[in-house]
Parts: structure tokens; C-alpha cells; sequence
């Protein structure tokens, strides 16, 4: 008999475009809104295609390398001031250690143009901007990196007018390169100046090198590190954990909020019947509130569970957040669509006690979106009070949130139970309730 | 006797709603109840139809209670409430669909007896439309056939044809008569006076929890004790013949209109019109018309409540 009801019960709540908005259309379109608007605030991991830009050399290395070589040479000993050649190499250090750093490649890629394949390629959009590297570049910076001066080194770039903001960021991470180096050429400079007060200049300059590569491994990443060690731009977090971007937080945390919009759906759904009759007409076939409460919770863990996986779909597809663990987020759905059905019943049973929808209607004009609040579905709670951090666990969302967030980190299942208990705990205390109440109803109604 | 009630009462709080009420119904029969709002009649119904439970009372079922035991009658009742109780996103089909399989009924047997009972309400062609785009008199056919599908053998219907069109009204009313000759017992409540004289054999009038009345039609105009009224038109001047027409046993008033016409009320059944107009002609009194003027249910529930039935 339950399986007769769950299948109207299904038919109905398919049948009804509105339930679809609710439930499947306004999570997907508040997670878009919300993971793009809110990108800049979260450790992005390139979720977008990186930024393309040429490279013009107009300088020529071997010859302006032969060129610093020879006028070094005749003041100091060029095997002192280097002595290690590779230290020293600019191209490489720019090409390769920096712009083909894998951090900087999900960002910006480059590729080395002549002018003219430049102009062509930022007309046809193909790359957002054009960096000039000047004459002498290779020679100004040794210069900057092993004499007491600097030569100013001046990079002109061309953007494409359309492509404001990613040009923007081109130009930020080509900036970040030469403030690097400036860093470099600064502590160079205080080095000189205090170690004159104590060493010859020859005695100085046989210690350039380690200054600039102080493991003496010949590498320099962007942020002046060692990449031996891989510690480049790596979007981790300090324990190990995956970090979360916008895109995983919000349909995460829409997805979690939504759910709590299935619970208000099936609140109103025991009175509903009741006012259409069809409650009644059950009644007088035989079946009783408990069969159609049953219903009710099988209906919203089917709901939910479906809503739920096809919002984490649209987020895998369309968000490209990486789901990796489909086992375990199938567990999680499972727990997370228990306990709304829990609380689903419970407020159906209320409602129907009531004959009002006032409390369905607190609960989804007001009570979901105080847990969204708490819960963390609106604002990271990492950005609110801690003493508001502290609440998130009476929202059950907070709690739905909090476990698939430690699923997509890569928790293990075994620290996963105190979450999956406490959705359990909640779904067995509101249906008991629920059960409870409407047994006391219907032997009201009829013994 | 199918259905007895013995004693029902059913209260709300300080309020009465049902106050030691009896009725039958026997097999076949159609049955009436009449009552203005209020009158405790839905609540009648509601507890036959194991809805809610009497405060005290019993109402048997072959015998049986079904107070204590709901499913002794439950899968023999065909419930039609006063509402459109029916989902109305879902189409007719599987409106009938559903209610047939809490009966029991699937398959090829529900098929069946949906296409069996779309064909008795009228409802053929439009049954996998969505009830919501039914007008008032397909969603009351519709709300009907869930009420018969599972063969019931006492159907309960609570003002059937509330809001709807002439037609719909006649075919409902040819469906109730269809049960009737099926065997069916209907337990049939309305406003409309003339539906439950066109259906009921026998009425019970209810009012402020009570049933004041019941019986047949003729026994309902006997009991009240109305009387009916005649207006009689002369070639003669109607002077001469006034003292005896006041002689005539039945007549209880004459009053002269004019010259020629008079009126007069009597006492009893239809046969006392015969009888009066017998003895009228039998006068010479060169009578040109008459006009009979009957008591219906109406004046009779007026007479009795105080209240018209609609009020």
C-alpha cells in the first residue's frame, strides 16, 4: 500500500513545474551567481582557461652575455663574480623557471612571437597581450645582479581593449617577475654596502652567487624558492587537504540549503491532503496516516536524493568542481536526504495538528534561510563571529555542509562518523515525533 | 437492514454537532439527508465513512461495528465528499488509477473498471487530461467514478452537485439512479429539494444535530401537517355554493378571491384533491378551472426548521 501512495506521491510532485523551479533550477542558478561572483574570495585552482600571451625578444642573449663578459672581465675575475654560470641565466630563469612554472601556466601561458606574429595573433584575439622584452635585457640584468648599480630595464606590453581584466592579470603576474628581481637586485645592493664595510670588493663578489642561489641549485621559481622542492604555486592547504574553491563551496552549500526547501515541501503536503480531501478518501480505502506520513519520508529521500545528485552533476559538468569520490558522496547524500525527510515528516505533522500552514511557512520564509545563515550556505562561516561559527550545528544544513565538505577534502569515512550519526540521530528524532504525533491524531479521529 | 445507526452522538468541545441520531438504510434503497448548514449532516457522514469516531453510539454495518472495526465497512463504502477531492496536477485516469489501486484493484481488472466507470459519469474522452483543466461539472463526474470504481455496495454523497452546470447535474443524478438499479445503496445529501424528491425514497431531515424527520415523501407532507391549497374559477357567481363547499370533509378555509373564483385549503394527500373536486362538481356549480397547489419538501423543511434549506 505505501508503494502505491510513494508512486501517486512521486507522479504529484513531478507533476507540478513549480517543485522543479524549487528544487533543481533556483540551487543551479543561485550556485553560478554565487561561485562567479564570490571567485576572487576563495584559493582558485584554474577553473577557468588560463590567459594567453606573446613574447617579442628583441635582445640577443649569446652576444649580450659575450658583451658582459668581456667588459667584466677586464675589471674583475669573471669566475669570481660567477661561479657558477647558470646561476646567471636570465632566459632561462624568466622562461622556464618562471613563466613555465606550473602555477604561473594555469594562469597565463606565453608564447615566444616575432612582432609581427604578435600584432596578427592580439588582432585575431588569439592572445590578450604583447610583452616587449628590450635590448639588453639579458645584459642589464647581470649587470643589475653583479655590479654595485642598476640599469633600468623597461618592458613595453599591448593589450587587446577587450580584454581588459585578463590583460590586467597579465601584466599583474609579469609585474610580480620583476619585483621579484628588484627584491633580488635591492638585497644584492645592501649586501655590497655593508659587506664593504668589512671584505674587498673581490671577496664580495665571490659571494654573489650564493646570494642569489642560496641552495645552489641553480633554479628560482617566482616567489624566489627552491623548486626543487615543488613548493610552487600549489593551491593546497597546511594539512594536505584539497583546497575549496567557490565553485565546490557554493554547490556545496546552495546544494545544501535547497534540500532543506524539500523538508518545507512535504511539511505542507499532510494538511494539503487533508484540505483536499483526498486524505479522507484514503481513509475510507483503508489507509492510515502512518502509511502516508511513510510515503511522505520515502517521497522527500527520494526528493532530495535526486536533487542533490543532479546538483552535484551540474557542478562536475558545468562548474567543473572535481567530485573524486562518488562512493562517498553517495553516502553522503544518502545520510544528508535521511535526515531532511525527518524533519520533512516532523513538520507535516505539526502542520496537520495545527491546520495551518503557519509553521511550513515559518519554517521556508524564515527558518531556512537563519540555518543558511548559520549553517554557512549564504557566507563561509570562516568570515562570520566565531561565536556565530559555534551555531553552525543547529542548522542542519551547517551539518550537510560540513560533511561533504570533508568528503571533498578527502576525509576518511572512519572521521566521517560523528557527522553520519548525527544526520541519523536527526532523521530518527524528528520522525519518531512525527509517527508519535500523528498516531495521537488519528486516534482522535478515529480509534 | 445494510446500515444501522443507533444513538450517535458527536460533540466538539461544548458544541454538539450530532445528538443521538438514528437511521437505516437497506439494500438498494436511496436514501436522503436533508439539513440547512450546519446541520450536522457532514459529520453523519464523515463517521459512517469511518472519518471520525462518535462520542458515544453505534453504527452497524450488517450488523457489524464499525466503530470498533473501521474494515468492516470500509471496502464496501464508495465515499464522494462535498469537495473535489482529487489531485489535480494528475489527469482523470490516473486520479482513478490511484483511488482503484488503494482498493485493491490493478492491472487489467482496473483498467477495465476505469473504462467501466468513465462511460457511467460521461467522462470518456478527456480522462488522461489534467483534473485542473476540467470544468466544475467533469471534476464533480470525476470525483463521482473514484467513489464507484471499486464496486461499493452503499455509496455516500455529500451535495454531489454543488457548482455545477444543468447537464452535469442530469447526468449525475441519471448515474445515482443507475446505482439504484444496480442494487446500490446511495446515502445522498443536497440543497437541491428537488434532486432529493426526484431520488430519495425515503428523507431524514436533520437540524441542529437532530433528525426531526423521516420517512417517504407523502409521509414527510403528512407529518408536517401543511396544508394544500386549491384555486377554483366559476362561471356563476360563487355566493351560492361557499357554505357548501366549506361542508366538504377535507376543507379546512375557503376565502372568496371575487365573484367568481375562490380558494381553499385542505388537509391530507393528493387523493383529497379528487375527492373535493368530486364534490364541487357534483354542486352544478358550472366550475371553469382549477389550480392545485400542492406542499413540496421545501415548505415542508420551512415549516419544520424555520429556516430555508439554503440558509
Amino acid at each position: 500500500m505505501i508503494l502505491k501512495i510513494l508512486k501517486k506521491d512521486i507522479i504529484v510532485l513531478f507533476s507540478e513545474r513549480r517543485n522543479l523551479m524549487i528544487f533543481i533550477l533556483m540551487p543551479i542558478i543561485l550556485t553560478t551567481i554565487l561561485s562567479f561572483s564570490l571567485k576572487g574570495s576563495f584559493g582558485e585552482s584554474g577553473k577557468f582557461d588560463a590567459i594567453k600571451v606573446g613574447i617579442v625578444k628583441a635582445y640577443d642573449k649569446e652576444a649580450e652575455v659575450a658583451y658582459f663578459k668581456t667588459k667584466i672581465s677586464s675589471y674583475v675575475d669573471i669566475n669570481t663574480v660567477i661561479p657558477q654560470e647558470n646561476n646567471l641565466d636570465f632566459e632561462k630563469v624568466f622562461f622556464q623557471d618562471f613563466l613555465g612554472n606550473d602555477g604561473v601556466k594555469t594562469i597565463m601561458t606565453s608564447v615566444v612571437m616575432t612582432d609581427e606574429e604578435a600584432q596578427n595573433a592580439l588582432l585575431k584575439g588569439e592572445i590578450v597581450a604583447v610583452f616587449y622584452l628590450p635590448k639588453n635585457f639579458i645584459y642589464d640584468q647581470l649587470i643589475n645582479f653583479t655590479m654595485p648599480y642598476r640599469n633600468e630595464i623597461h618592458i613595453k606590453m599591448i593589450s587587446d581593449p577587450d580584454a581588459q581584466y585578463a590583460s590586467q592579470i597579465a601584466e599583474s603576474v609579469m609585474m610580480s617577475y620583476f619585483d621579484l628581481m628588484n627584491e633580488k637586485v635591492i638585497q644584492k645592493n645592501v649586501f655590497i654596502e655593508v659587506g664593504a664595510s668589512y671584505l674587498d670588493i673581490q671577496t664580495l663578489l665571490s659571494h654573489m652567487g650564493d646570494l642569489m642561489d642560496p641552495n645552489g641549485e641553480g633554479t628560482m621559481d617566482l616567489y624566489g624558492r627552491d623548486n626543487s622542492n615543488q613548493s610552487g604555486i600549489q593551491y593546497e592547504t597546511l594539512n594536505g587537504d584539497k583546497a575549496v574553491d567557490s565553485f565546490t563551496y557554493y554547490s556545496i552549500a546552495m546544494m545544501s540549503m535547497f534540500i532543506l526547501y524539500a523538508s518545507g515541501y512535504v511539511g505542507r503536503e499532510l494538511l494539503r491532503e487533508k484540505k483536499m480531501q483526498t486524505l479522507s478518501r484514503g481513509t475510507v480505502a483503508g489507509i492510515t496516516k502512518v502509511m502516508v506520513l511513510t510515503s511522505k519520508f520515502l517521497m522527500t529521500l527520494i526528493l532530495c536524493m535526486v536533487q542533490m545528485s543532479f546538483l552535484l552533476i551540474y557542478a562536475k559538468l558545468v562548474l567543473k568542481v572535481n567530485w573524486e569520490r562518488p562512493l562517498m558522496m553517495a553516502v553522503g547524500i544518502f545520510f544528508s536526504a535521511l535526515a531532511v525527510s525527518g524533519l520533512g515528516i516532523f513538520i507535516s505533522a505539526i502542520t496537520l495538528t495545527q491546520d495551518s500552514y503557519k509553521v511550513a511557512n515559518i519554517f521556508e520564509n524564515v527558518l531556512i534561510h537563519i540555518f543558511a545563515l548559520f549553517g554557512g550556505s549564504y557566507i563561509p562561516l570562516e568570515v562570520l563571529p566565531s561565536a556565530v561559527v559555534k551555531l553552525k550545528f543547529i542548522a542542519l544544513n551547517g551539518v550537510v555542509l560540513d560533511l561533504f565538505l570533508s568528503i571533498y577534502k578527502g576525509v576518511e569515512l572512519g572521521k566521517l562518523i560523528s557527522q553520519l550519526g548525527l544526520l541519523t540521530l536527526i532523521s530518527i528524532c524528528f520522525s519518531v515525533v512525527a509517527v508519535w504525533i500523528v498516531i495521537k491524531k488519528e486516534a482522535q479521529d478515529y480509534a | 437492514m445494510m446500515l444501522e445507526i443507533k444513538g450517535l452522538i458527536k460533540k466538539y468541545g461544548e458544541f454538539t454537532a450530532v445528538d443521538d441520531i438514528a437511521l437505516h438504510i437497506d439494500e438498494g434503497e436511496i436514501v436522503g439527508l436533508l439539513g440547512p448548514n450546519g446541520a450536522g449532516k457532514s459529520t453523519t457522514i464523515s463517521m459512517i465513512a469511518t472519518l471520525f469516531k462518535p462520542d458515544s453510539g453505534e453504527i452497524l454495518f450488517e450488523g457489524k461495528d464499525i466503530v470498533k472495526n473501521p474494515k468492516v465497512i470500509q471496502p464496501f463504502i464508495g465515499y464522494v465528499p462535498q469537495e473535489i477531492a482529487l489531485y489535480e496536477t494528475l489527469s482523470g485516469y490516473e486520479n482513478l488509477k490511484y483511488f482503484g489501486a488503494l482498493y485493491g484493484l490493478n492491472g487489467k481488472a482496473l483498467k477495465d473498471q476505469i473504462m467501466r466507470i468513465s462511460e457511467i459519469i460521461g467522462i470518456g474522452d478527456r480522462l488522461k487530461d489534467r483534473v485542473s483543466t476540467y470544468s466544475g461539472g467533469m471534476k464533480r463526474r470525476i470525483n463521482i467514478g473514484v467513489g464507484l470504481l471499486h464496486n461499493p455496495r452503499l455509496v455516500i454523497m455529500d451535495e454531489p452537485t454543488v457548482g455545477i452546470d444543468p447537464q452535469s447535474r442530469n447526468h449525475i443524478l441519471d448515474t445515482v439512479k443507475k446505482l439504484k438499479t444496480e442494487g446500490i445503496s446511495v446515502l445522498y445529501t443536497s440543497h437541491y429539494m428537488e434532486e432529493v424528491e426526484a431520488l430519495c425514497e425515503r428523507i431524514y431531515i436533520m437540524d441542529h444535530g437532530k433528525i426531526i424527520a423521516n420517512g417517504t415523501q407523502d409521509a414527510l407532507l403528512e407529518q408536517s401537517k401543511i396544508q394544500s391549497g386549491m384555486k377554483l374559477k366559476f362561471e356563476k357567481p360563487v355566493a351560492q355554493i361557499v357554505d357548501q363547499i366549506k361542508a366538504i370533509s377535507w376543507v379546512t378555509k375557503v376565502k372568496v378571491l371575487d365573484e367568481y373564483e375562490i380558494a381553499i385549503q385542505s388537509t391530507g394527500n393528493g387523493n383529497s384533491h379528487k375527492d373535493i373536486l368530486k364534490a364541487i362538481m357534483a354542486m352544478d356549480s358550472g366550475l371553469v378551472s382549477f389550480d392545485i397547489q400542492k406542499p413540496d419538501l421545501e415548505q415542508v423543511f420551512l415549516h419544520m426548521t424555520g429556516r430555508g434549506l439554503r440558509d
